[in-house]
C-alpha cells in the first residue's frame, strides 16, 4: 500500500458566470500522506473551499468545468460514477464544515443523526446506540447517555462541532476534510475541539485536509501547509520550513501581516491592492499587480510550480 | 486626570418569562458590578468570549440600552437615570463601528448619503456635509469617487473604511469598535488596524475595542479589560495582563490561543474543565468556581473583591 492517501493533480475549477468563465481554482497539485495533516491557507475567495468541495464532489451542477485528477488511494475520483462516489463520501472521506448548525438536522435528535451513519453500515439499532454513546465519550461530551437525546439547538456551539466530529469518525474514514472547523467557536472551546480532533485522528491514523485562514491553528497541528492565492497554490511545504522561510512574496506578506507584536514594537505590514477576479486565463502571475518584485516577465507569463528543495514547492518567477 | 468615562458598579439585567403565559421570570445578569475608568486618548481592549457581556456593556455605554443599576458618568455627567435629552447630548461624544461592515450600511443608499445623513440630522447644510464627507473619506484613505458607490460594490475592507469614515464625521471623542476586523481577511485586517491607530493619534480619540482576538488586542491597545460571565475579572496594561496574568481565567484564555509558531507547538497548555455556561447556582459564588482549576471552599460561597495587586493591575480572585 502506498503511503500517499490523496493526490490532487493539476486540478482546475471554472464557474460559468454571465461574463464568461471565472477561474476559481487553477492547476493545483498536492498530496497528503497517511496520518498527516495538510493545511490549505489563504484569504476569502482564494479557492481553498472549492478544492475541498471538488474533492468531495459536492458542487456538481452544470455551471462548472473541472479539469485534472484527484487520486484517492489510487482511484481517480473524477472518473467514478455518482453511485460509487456516494460510497466514498462519509465511509472513506469524512467532512466537517464551519457551522455545525447548518450540517445538523434541527428536527432530529443529535444521537439519531450520528447513529444514522452507522446504520448505513448495517449495524443494529441497539449496537448503534452503544457505539454513539462511546463516540460521544471519545469526543468528551459530558453525560453522553443524556446528550444523545438532545436536539441540535439544545447544544452549545463547541458541543455541536464535537457531535459533527463524532459523526464523521463513526465510520472510520481514512481522510478527513475540515473546512474552517473552529472558526465559529470561542478560543477556549477552539483549543478543546482542536485537541479532540487531533487526538482522534492520531488514534485512527487518519489524514486531514484542513482548510483555514488561522495561522495559529496551522502552526499548532499541521504537518504541511499550502498557501493559496487567487485560485492557485503559490507555495507548499513542510510547516516549520514555510513559517521560518516563506519564499513566495505573497506568503511573506501574509505572514508579516499577522498581528504578533505590540504597537510600541512597530507596525505590521499590509498588502496593498485587492485580489483580482480571474475571468480570462492570461499568461501572467496572478499576484503581479500587488507584488513588490513584479517585472515584465511576471506580467506576461505564468510562473510554473517548481521545487526549490525537496518537498518545498513555490510558484514564482523570481525564486 | 479625570476619566472621560467613569463606570461604577454597573449592572445590566435581562429578564425573560419562563414560558409563554408564565408570570415567573428568570433573570440573566449580562453585566454585573462592573467598575472601570476610561481615560481620554487611550485604547482600551475589552476581551471575553461569547456571552461574557462585552457587547451589552458597549450598548449601555452608547445609551442603546439602559443599565439596571450602578453609575455611569460620561464627561462628568451621570447617565443612569438621566433624561432623554441628556443621554442624547452625551451620545454626541460617541461613535460606533460594528463587526459586519455590510449590515452597517444601508444597501439602498450611496456611500455619500450614508455619511452625510447624521450631519444633516444635526442641522448641517448639504454642501458643508458633502465637504466633510470628502474629508472623512480621504482620512480613511479612499478617494472621492467612492461617494457615489453603493455598499455592494465595495469589498469588505472598503465597507469597513466607510463605516469608520461615517463614525469620524461626527467628530466623536470616543469610538466604540465592536469586533472591527473579525469579518476581514488577514491582509485587510492589517490595513484597518493600522488605519485605526493612525486616526487615533491624529484626532486624539479614545477607543474601546471589543474583540475576542488576543493578537489584535495586543497590537492595538494600551490597557486590557477581561470579562467573564458579565464580570470584569482582570484589567491592567497589556504587559501586565498578557505577560503576568493574575486571574485563572485570563491565564487559561491566553494559553488557549494557538501560537503562530510551529517551533513552539504543544507549548504550555491549560486545561479548561467543564463547558461554557457552567456557573454556580449560588449567585454569591465566584462565576468561575465550577471550572476553575484552583477552586477553594470560599470561592463557592462568596464573590472575590476586585483587588489592585500592583499599581494599575486589578484582578478579582481570592488567590491574588
Amino acid at each position: 500500500m502506498s503511503d500517499t492517501i490523496l493526490r490532487v493533480e493539476h486540478l482546475s475549477v471554472d464557474y460559468k458566470i454571465k461574463a464568461g468563465w471565472l477561474s476559481a481554482v487553477n492547476d493545483v497539485s498536492f498530496s497528503i500522506d497517511r496520518g498527516k495533516v495538510l493545511a490549505l491557507v489563504g484569504e476569502s475567495g482564494c479557492g481553498k473551499s472549492t478544492v475541498a468541495h471538488t474533492i468531495m464532489r459536492l458542487s456538481i451542477d452544470h455551471n462548472e468545468r473541472i479539469g485534472g485528477n484527484i487520486f484517492f488511494e489510487d482511484r481517480d475520483l473524477t472518473k467514478i460514477s455518482e453511485a460509487e462516489m456516494e460510497k466514498v463520501r462519509g465511509k472513506h472521506i469524512g467532512m466537517i464544515f464551519q457551522n455545525p448548525l447548518d450540517s445538523l438536522n434541527p428536527v432530529y435528535r443529535s444521537g439519531t443523526q450520528v447513529a444514522e451513519a452507522l446504520r448505513l453500515d448495517g449495524m443494529s439499532k441497539r449496537e448503534a446506540r452503544e457505539r454513539v454513546i462511546q463516540l460521544y465519550r471519545d469526543v468528551q461530551i459530558p453525560n453522553p447517555e443524556e446528550r444523545i437525546e438532545a436536539f441540535p439547538h439544545e447544544l452549545s456551539g463547541g458541543m455541536r462541532q464535537r457531535v459533527m466530529i463524532a459523526m464523521m469518525l463513526a465510520r472510520h474514514p481514512q481522510l478527513l476534510i475540515a473546512d474552517e472547523p473552529t472558526t465559529a467557536l470561542d478560543v477556549t472551546v477552539e483549543a478543546q475541539v482542536l485537541n479532540i480532533m487531533k487526538e482522534m485522528c492520531d488514534k485512527e491514523n487518519a489524514s486531514v485536509l484542513l482548510i483555514t485562514h488561522n495561522f495559529g491553528i496551522v502552526a499548532e497541528i499541521a504537518d504541511r501547509i499550502g498557501i493559496m492565492y487567487a485560485g492557485e497554490l503559490v507555495e507548499e511545504g513542510e510547516v516549520h520550513e514555510i513559517f521560518r522561510n516563506p519564499v513566495h512574496p505573497y506568503s511573506q506578506a501574509l505572514l508579516a501581516a499577522l498581528p504578533k507584536i505590540k504597537k510600541s514594537e512597530g507596525t505590521i505590514r499590509t498588502i496593498e491592492g485587492t485580489v483580482p477576479r480571474i475571468l480570462e486565463k492570461k499568461p501572467e502571475c496572478r499576484f503581479a499587480n500587488r507584488c513588490p518584485y513584479a517585472d515584465e516577465t511576471c506580467r506576461c507569463s505564468s510562473p510554473e510550480a517548481k521545487f526549490i528543495e525537496d518537498g518545498h514547492m513555490v510558484r514564482c518567477h523570481k525564486r | 486626570m479625570e476619566p472621560i468615562i467613569k463606570i461604577e458598579g454597573l449592572n445590566k439585567q435581562f429578564s425573560s418569562s419562563k414560558g409563554l403565559f408564565s408570570r415567573k421570570k428568570t433573570y440573566v445578569n449580562a453585566v454585573q458590578d462592573f467598575s472601570l475608568d476610561i481615560y481620554e486618548g487611550e485604547i482600551l481592549g475589552l476581551i471575553g468570549e461569547s456571552g461574557s457581556g462585552k457587547t451589552t456593556l458597549a450598548r449601555v455605554l452608547l445609551g442603546l440600552t439602559r443599565s439596571t443599576g450602578g453609575s455611569l458618568k460620561i464627561g462628568g455627567a451621570q447617565m443612569v437615570g438621566a433624561g432623554k435629552a441628556e443621554i442624547k447630548k452625551a451620545r454626541e461624544n460617541f461613535a460606533v463601528v460594528f463587526q459586519d461592515p455590510a449590515s452597517n450600511l444601508n444597501p439602498r443608499q450611496t456611500v455619500e448619503s450614508s455619511i452625510i445623513r447624521p450631519l444633516i440630522i444635526r442641522g448641517m447644510s448639504k454642501e458643508k456635509a458633502r465637504e466633510k464627507a470628502k474629508q472623512a473619506l480621504s482620512s480613511v484613505q479612499l478617494d472621492e469617487s467612492y461617494l457615489e458607490s453603493y455598499p455592494h460594490q465595495l469589498s469588505g475592507g472598503q465597507q469597513q473604511r466607510i463605516a469608520i469614515a461615517r463614525a469620524l464625521v461626527m467628530e466623536p471623542k470616543v469610538m466604540i469598535l465592536d469586533e472591527p476586523t473579525s469579518a476581514l481577511d488577514i491582509s485587510v485586517q492589517a490595513q484597518i488596524l493600522n488605519l485605526l491607530l493612525k486616526l487615533q493619534k491624529e484626532y486624539n480619540l479614545t477607543y474601546v475595542i471589543i474583540t475576542h482576538d488576543l493578537n489584535v488586542i495586543r497590537y492595538v491597545s494600551d490597557r486590557i479589560a477581561v470579562m467573564y460571565m458579565g464580570r470584569l475579572v482582570e484589567y491592567g496594561t497589556i504587559d501586565d495582563v498578557l505577560e503576568h496574568p493574575l486571574h485563572p481565567y485570563t491565564d487559561i484564555l491566553i494559553h488557549s490561543v494557538p501560537v503562530s509558531d510551529p517551533d513552539n507547538r504543544g507549548g504550555e497548555k491549560r486545561k479548561f474543565p467543564g463547558e461554557p455556561g457552567d456557573v454556580p447556582e449560588d449567585p454569591a459564588a465566584c462565576r468561575l468556581a465550577k471550572r476553575c482549576p484552583h477552586v477553594t471552599e470560599r470561592c463557592l460561597k462568596e464573590t472575590p473583591p476586585l483587588k489592585e495587586v500592583t499599581p494599575g493591575h486589578f484582578a478579582e480572585c481570592f488567590l491574588v
